[in-house]
């Protein structure tokens, strides 16, 4: 059966090489290069198979990924869950992304910053369509902007600056300004990270909730279109021939909804799926090892952590925090948890080295003498701390059981409660009980370091139960108000190191994205970025 | 021929109310006994079931002789293969699996005890009462039974479960209040033959109190149906207790069941299939075995009904 | 006969109304409040206001459950609490089939093995044959249908690959063929413990048939074994089985969280798991009322089926049921 599957494979790629050849031959291989002034970015020339025929690329081919859970609708407004920021990806592009290595144009051709930092102008390229052929103009993005400040959908996310509105102008078709009530660095990145939707498709619905639009039109703007949806099952996805930046090199994309990671691993191994996330040792020395399968480590941008609880009476006191961070040892519960540094390496600090401004600053290291010290001098020993963990997260259970153990070490009891996501983050964030002690979370941080705000300063309905100091909260708006990149990244290396010395939160890790692929598939490490893909022009099948 | 309607097997929920009267035996009676133990030494299967149960029991009971903290994490011994040392070899985190399996053994047979006598005390009282007083206040019992039969009992577990904080108590009080109307509806078929009985309207006439009735002749002289029910009612208990383990619902850390060690090993399952077996296996084993000496019980307890 | 089944459709109704309360409560108890899963870090208190407005969230719970109940009998069980707000009844329709045609297949399954395996033991009553299925209806009975579901992937898509592992089609291929394929395993696993109950019940129906008079005079009248098992004995023992299934409505009901989580099966269960975890309560109380209306309908079908198929209960009827 798999034998007369791959026949037919390898049938179907040598025909699509023959036709790709032939057609290459006929015409003059020209498309829009399209390459954007972006910079560090070597753009895979999509329409050039005739290199196909000296060696390895094909045209064509289909990439095959899955998901635990599938998207509720297809309008990516709506879809701002793992599920809908992996498998709408290819459906929609963002203006620009803003990365430590530059910025990656999409819809957009260039932005701008004003000197005073108010203002941002941004340039759409010209040959922009939409999946169903109109033009994407400046009527769109003004369209968006109002549907977005209307309370009723719901989805103003990205159009205020510190709890005021944004202004949106139209220069001409293809030009457009924004103008920011107060200064903030960061609004550049959340700009360019919009993705936008088309006015003509969804104009006539005054309220998008629960439209049923959302979950039928699908019109994007990204090198792939919806085919066809099978809810809870699986989203097709087929490239889009009039791609602005020219088609993609993948004939489709398919995101299957397999809920079980031991049917997701088979899946992967019968062929049925081309990309595996591997996340313990076992499965990255099974694919490393493999000829079948190549294995790439992508940075997930991403701060696992264990926070403390400043409701607690136990550790609102710094001496506390200090005892527990001094009586972990780190290393030991990655290798643990994890297995290795290679799927977790250690994290020290509170950003990523993805983040835009990122400082290698000392960590904590374990000091079993001082710990008991301050244990003795605090009076807690034999206290017991609960400690909260999100069971629905790979890991984690594994991490609270180290940690409990190497508390135990030193007198201290835990206690382990794990609950799914949402009474997770009910009881980390929502509630401020005082009911546990120690709480293992993550967060994602990628990009600008201001994006991570939320997590840490004290005005946000997520900081009720976080351990800070107002020294930090205000290096954190300083940091926002601030435009000179030397000076953002003198006040970020300050907050990282008041974070350490405040003994506000314990670093875990800053994992390490590994997939195993499909031997054929390449260019999934041509940007190092997740969730995966973010270009997936840059993705190809060889034979 | 006669069924009890919270079997696995039952026939169906309607029983032939035009037999007559069940005969049955005081449960202390020797002869109930060795009715047991002949029916147990006839059965090979039983036999050994009975066995492996003991074997089971005693040693989760025993679990604390283990040399082991089933806790206690071992990095370089991670993944080992069983070995003298390691009966069942360790888990990711380099635990003895044998201790742990004893320990989870613990939690799931805890569960499946205490479910069952909550769920057999509720259903006994519920079934006298209302089979004893019948009229009015059996109707309303009745109709409250059939009110909670017809509830997608395992979604309600689930949804109590995931809103509820997670604990072994509220685990065993969750499964037992589904689990009652089985031995509700049995108890008050009994009940309802045996107040019509000679000895009970002998004792009526005496001017005993209808509390003493109920509990010196009633409830004793079905005890061997009520064995029945339990024995069956902690099968059911402990798999549907490893059912909600694995679907994440089940009893948390830091204590481990069959079902939570099952749903662990499931992410290994490709790798180290083993750490799978051995808590299956032990599910499997145990729940055969309440199953069967269930049957056997029911066989050996249950009056042969002539034709 | 009529009476009775309109005596049990008005059961229906406090049943359902009971049920309802009870899941609201549970869930509106449940810690957490489902506002916050659109709860995003730049938001003022208006716009949560708004949105708590919007998603019916405010009010009392009694006017919550109230709102909610007047919307069900005019036919909306209103929208998912997901942002992007699809109708609860088309987001449960939409899945329904994939659960019915899982469950009518396993039904049909278990039919087909129990049948035969059931007259077997019974002819060959306390004989190997007997015993050794006997063994295995309690190994049915007794096996975590998860742990079998594994033991099957492992088996047969993981070492024979023969079949495939999750999933209801494979991308592109909408043969039966295909269908069939992805049906084998999760059926066969939501049949296991319906085909040990079954293949008990032919079994002792069997061996009752067997010994009735009319088997006795046929047999008498020299009519071939089989002759007897298939024209007498499974004629009459077969009705109450499908009776049986009836029955087992909710065990498929509820097996089916299970398996199809083991699956990928895009079913019911799937949706019910994911509306519980995201305390999507439009959607939990949405289907808990489909369970537990399909639950009561199999219910009264097999009780109808078993009052139409032994006349030698209907005296004893009523008084079952009062």
């Amino acid at each position: 059966m798999m034998n007369w599957k791959k026949r037919l494979l390898t049938l179907t790629l040598t025909l699509g090489l023959l036709a790709t050849a032939l057609a290459s031959c006929t015409q003059t291989a020209a498309g829009p290069s399209g390459s954007p002034s972006a910079s560090g970015t070597p753009e895979a020339s999509p329409s050039a198979p005739a290199e196909s025929a000296t060696g390895e690329k094909v045209d064509g081919g289909t990439l095959i990924m899955c998901e635990p859970t599938d998207i509720s609708s297809l309008n990516i407004l709506y879809e701002t869950g793992d599920e809908g920021m992996t498998m709408l990806k290819p459906v929609y592009d963002p203006l620009y992304i803003v990365s430590k290595d530059g910025v990656r144009y999409y819809l957009a051709e260039s932005h701008e910053v004003s000197e005073d930092g108010l203002t941002i102008t941004v340039k759409l390229r010209e040959n922009l369509k939409w999946h169903d052929g109109e033009p994407i103009t400046t009527e769109d993005v003004l369209w968006y902007f109002e549907m977005k400040s209307n309370p009723d959908n719901n989805a103003s996310s990205g159009t205020k600056v510190n709890g005021e509105p944004v202004q949106v102008a139209a220069v001409d078709e293809y030009t457009f300004t924004v103008t920011l009530p107060s200064v903030s660095a960061s609004y550049e990145a959340t700009l360019g990270s919009l993705k936008l939707l088309p006015k003509h498709v969804y104009e006539d619905t005054p309220v998008l909730v629960g439209a049923e639009i959302n979950s039928t039109s699908g019109v994007g703007s990204g090198p792939f279109k919806v085919k066809e949806w099978n809810k809870g099952e699986s989203l097709v996805l087929e490239r889009f021939e009039d791609y602005y930046r020219g088609p993609a090199s993948l004939e489709s994309v398919v995101f299957k909804i397999i809920p079980n990671a031991s049917t997701e691993e088979i899946s992967f191994q019968n062929g049925e799926l081309s990309v595996l996330r591997l996340t313990t040792q076992d499965m990255l020395d099974k694919y490393s090892n493999d000829p079948n399968y190549s294995v790439y480590t992508l940075t997930e941008g991403r701060i696992n952590y264990m926070g403390f609880n400043s409701n607690s009476p136990l550790t609102s006191d710094p001496k506390v925090r200090e005892a527990i961070c001094l009586a972990l040892n780190v290393d030991e519960i990655i290798a643990g948890a994890y297995g290795s540094t290679e799927l977790a390496p250690a994290a020290k600090t509170v950003f990523c080295p993805s983040n835009l401004y990122y400082s290698d600053v000392e960590g904590y290291s374990q000091d079993l003498d001082r710990a008991r010290e301050l244990i003795a001098e605090t009076g807690i020993e034999g206290k017991t701390f609960r400690l909260v963990y999100n069971s629905s997260r790979e890991n984690m259970e594994n991490c609270a059981l180290m940690i409990q153990q190497q508390l135990k070490a030193v007198g201290l009891n835990v206690e382990i409660q794990g609950y799914e996501t949402q009474g997770f983050f009910e009881v980390f964030f929502y509630t401020d009980a005082g009911d546990w002690e120690l709480g293992l979370n993550g967060y994602s941080t990628n990009g600008d370091n201001q994006g991570d705000e939320y997590m840490f300063s004290l005005e946000g309905f997520l900081s009720k139960n976080l351990c800070s100091t107002d020294e930090i909260a205000a290096l954190w708006n300083e940091g926002d108000a601030t435009t000179d990149p030397e000076e953002r990244a003198a006040i970020y290396k300050e907050i990282q190191e008041q974070i350490r010395d405040a003994y506000t939160m314990f670093p875990l890790t800053s994992p390490n994205f590994v997939v195993a692929t499909d031997k054929r598939l390449k260019g999934v490490d041509a940007i190092d970025m997740v969730p995966l893909f973010e270009d997936y022009l840059k993705l190809y099948m060889t034979n | 021929m006669e069924r009890a309607v919270n079997s696995p097997i039952a026939p169906g929920r309607f029983r032939r109310v035009s037999q007559p009267p069940v005969q049955t035996e005081v449960a202390y009676d020797r002869s109930a006994l060795s009715r047991v133990w002949a029916a147990l030494r006839a059965n090979r299967l039983a036999m050994v079931c009975l066995v492996l149960m003991i074997i089971i029991i005693a040693a989760s009971a025993l679990a604390f002789l283990s040399p082991y903290d089933p806790d206690q994490y071992d990095l370089m011994n991670k993944l080992a293969l069983p070995s003298l040392a390691h009966p069942f070899g360790t888990d990711d985190l380099g635990r003895d699996y044998f201790t742990r399996a004893l320990y989870g053994g613990r939690v799931s047979l805890t569960v499946g005890f205490f479910s069952m006598l909550v769920s057999v005390a509720l259903g006994t009282v519920v079934g006298t009462v209302s089979g004893y007083v019948g009229g009015a206040v059996d109707m309303l019992l009745m109709r409250f039974l059939d009110i909670v039969m017809s509830v997608p009992t395992f979604l309600l577990i689930i949804i109590i479960n995931a809103y509820v904080k997670p604990g072994l108590p509220t685990m065993i009080f969750i499964i037992a209040i589904f689990s009652w109307m089985g031995v509700a509806r049995i108890v008050r078929a009994e009940t309802m033959s045996l107040k019509e009985r000679d000895f009970v309207l002998a004792a009526k006439n005496l001017g005993t109190s209808h509390f003493v009735i109920i509990f010196r002749h009633i409830i004793p002289n079905m005890s061997s149906s009520i064995i029945v029910a339990a024995s069956l009612s902690i099968a059911r208990a402990i798999l549907t207790e490893s059912s909600l383990s694995f679907l994440g619902f089940g009893v948390r850390l830091p204590n481990a069941s069959w079902g939570s060690m099952l749903q662990n090993a499931q992410s290994q399952i490709l790798y180290n299939p083993l750490l799978a077996v051995f808590p299956g296996l032990l599910i499997l084993i145990t729940v055969l075995s309440f199953n069967v000496l269930g049957d056997v019980l029911r066989s050996a307890l249950e009056p042969r009904i002539i034709k | 006969m009529a009476k009775h089944i309109a005596k049990r459709l008005l059961q229906l109704i406090p049943v359902l109304l009971l049920v309802s309360i009870f899941s609201f409560l549970i869930i509106h108890f449940a810690p957490g409040d489902p506002l916050n899963m659109y709860v995003r870090p730049d938001m003022t208190q208006e716009e949560m206001d708004t949105l708590r407005a919007n998603l019916g969230l405010d009010g009392t719970i009694v006017d919550q459950y109230l709102g909610w109940l007047n919307n069900v009998l005019h036919g909306n069980l209103g929208n998912s609490l997901t942002n992007s707000g699809q109708p609860v009844a088309d987001r449960i329709l939409e899945v329904l089939p994939n659960t019915i045609l899982l469950m009518g297949t396993s039904l049909v399954l278990s039919f087909v093995i129990s049948i035969p395996l059931g007259l077997i033991a019974g002819l060959k009553k306390n004989q190997w044959p007997d015993q050794v299925i006997s063994f295995f209806s309690y190994i049915g009975i007794s096996i975590p249908s998860f742990w079998f579901g594994l033991i099957l992937i492992i088996v047969f898509s993981l070492v024979l690959k023969v079949l495939p592992s999750s999933g209801i089609h494979t991308i592109g291929d909408d043969s039966l063929l295909d269908l069939i394929r992805h049906l084998i395993m999760p059926s066969l696993v939501l049949s296991v413990g319906n085909v040990a109950t079954f293949t008990r019940y032919i079994r002792s129906a069997t061996i009752s048939q067997l010994e009735e008079e009319y088997v006795l005079t046929a047999k008498a009248k020299g009519v071939s074994q089989r002759g007897i098992l298939f024209h007498h004995v499974l004629k009459n023992c077969l009705l109450p089985v499908i009776t049986l299934a009836g029955m087992r409505f909710s065990s498929l009901v509820t097996g089916s969280f299970i398996v199809e989580s083991v699956f990928g099966w895009p079913g019911m269960g799937t949706l019910g798991m994911s509306a519980i975890n995201n305390l999507n309560y439009p959607m939990i109380m949405g289907f808990t009322m489909l369970s537990c209306l399909l639950l009561i309908v199999g219910n009264l079908i097999a009780d109808l089926l078993y009052y139409v198929a032994d006349p030698r209960i209907r005296s004893g009827f009523q008084e079952v049921q009062g």
